[in-house]
């Protein structure tokens, strides 16, 4: 079985000129945790997921801590995501990212997403066109079948 | 990707059958193949039909809410050849529900409103439909728009098209189809179902329908499809004009979504090398098809081909 055959066919991205406020905005409505980031021609350019802006907004010692409890003001993040917010999504991306063909085997995709721990992953046709995204899921019913 | 067809204001469509509707009561129903729920909406169905004909197409369109993210769903569970792009606005997607009584031989419609679309999130359509323009080779253009979207904006999208050589397919009505046309688009089929008056002359004899054919042929469009008595199609090139016609009476099944269906019949012409008549007949055999059958399916090629012996011609001399 190809990629092909069981990815999503839905080029929905954000352009990499979009802001972080309307990927947040993208993100709720479609429910989900991340998209392929394209230029006007499509092409794939990086991936942006909710993490990457939980990640931006957070003080970075966070990571280290084990509890809110240790928050100064929860206000922080509010206020840094209000900065951030009319910044393009590109100053947050992940730039070389990994992506699929839709000529590959269902059994690269898997290595692929379970090496990187990846949600989902672009998947790109002959031309090198954004042509979908293969998630976890879409994986797992491919298997099912 | 060849085809890309582009819905503004998409549609779910619900269709409730029952033996003998009652306003006031309650009606349970119990079997399943009663209920049909369908993503509607002219670009759509032309993507609908397309995926029927074996062909691959991008669906671009704006939807929201919980009804729009049931609608993209069901397209991508359905329609194997649709490779959809949306944008999702804060409000619902129009839904139309049918009730239909087959005692009382009736249909009660219930039309919900669509979305409200803000100038940012046009701008952002745009901006997609240029993106996915680029890689098309054909263009289907249809339906209302949403509120907030101004009546020129085919206008627009047909002079992007045209600027990166795209065939546009134009099937709109009233005051979007006034604007749509002066930016010539390649193929226009006027959509008179609610109103019979095109670019403000009303249209009432077959004369009156070559008249404002050709009125649109000298602003520089190559084709012009008219829907003539429900059952009769009126093709205009600048070198031929013919009437279509239905050479048996068929029982009809259905009438919604025919228009779409016969586009799709033609998209499968033209991108099979066939000339504008040739691509006309498969564009009208697919409408017969797809008259034959109760739901939007016209029974893939092999259906099409069967609609291709009900179609007749008649050249009218002008």
């Amino acid at each position: 079985m190809r990629v092909i055959d069981f990815m999503e066919k839905d080029v929905t991205a954000i352009f990499i000129d979009e802001t972080v406020e309307e990927f947040i905005h993208a993100c709720v409505r479609q429910l989900r945790s991340g998209m392929p980031v394209v230029n006007s021609e499509m092409y794939v350019i990086g991936v942006v997921t909710e993490s990457d802006i939980i990640h931006a907004i957070i003080p970075s010692y966070m990571e280290m801590l084990h509890s809110t409890a240790f928050i100064p003001d929860t206000n922080l993040v509010k206020k840094r995501l209000d900065e951030i917010k009319n910044e393009p999504i590109s100053n947050y991306m992940t730039k070389k990212v990994d992506v699929l063909k839709t000529t590959d085997t269902l059994l690269s995709a898997a290595t692929l997403v379970i090496k990187r721990g990846y949600r989902f992953v672009p998947v790109i046709d002959e031309e090198d066109h954004l042509a979908g995204i293969a998630t976890r899921a879409n994986l797992l019913e491919a298997l099912l079948k | 990707m060849d085809v890309l067809t582009v819905t503004l204001n998409p549609a779910l469509d619900r269709v409730i059958e029952v033996d003998d509707l009652q306003v006031g009561n309650i009606h349970r129903i119990f079997d399943p193949t009663k209920i049909h729920i369908s993503p509607g909406g002219k670009g759509i169905n032309v993507s609908i039909y397309l995926d029927q004909l074996g062909i691959k197409s991008v669906a671009l369109g704006v939807v929201g809410g919980l009804t729009g993210r049931m609608f993209h769903m069901k397209l991508k569970r359905d329609h194997d050849r649709i490779t959809t792009s949306f944008l999702y606005v804060e409000d619902e997607t129009r839904e139309n529900m049918s009730v239909v009584d087959r005692k009382g031989n009736t249909i009660t419609e219930f039309n919900l409103p669509g979305p409200e679309v803000d100038e940012k999130h046009l701008n952002l359509f745009m901006k997609k439909y240029v993106a996915l323009l680029s890689r098309a080779k054909i263009c289907v253009i249809g339906g209302t728009v949403p509120t907030g979207v101004p009546l020129d904006i085919y206008n627009v999208m047909i002079e992007e098209a045209k600027r990166l050589n795209v065939t546009t397919i134009v099937n709109v009505h009233g005051e979007l189809l006034t604007h749509a046309v002066k930016a010539k688009p390649t193929i226009v089929k006027p959509d008179i179902r609610g109103s019979k008056i095109v670019m403000g002359k009303s249209l009432k004899t077959l004369e009156d329908y070559v008249d404002s054919a050709k009125e649109m042929l000298k602003m520089g469009i190559k084709m012009v499809i008219y829907s003539f008595e429900v059952k009769n199609d009126l093709v205009v090139t600048p070198e031929w004009t013919y009437l279509f016609k239905m050479k048996t009476k068929l029982k009809s099944e259905n009438l919604l979504g025919v228009g779409d269906a016969y586009i799709a019949g033609l998209i499968y012409g033209m991108l099979n090398e066939k000339d504008f008549l040739e691509s006309a007949r498969y564009g009208m055999a697919a409408a017969i098809a797809d008259e034959l059958t109760k739901e939007k399916d016209i029974g893939g090629v092999e259906g099409m081909n069967n609609g291709l012996k009900f179609v007749g011609l008649e050249r009218i001399s002008t």
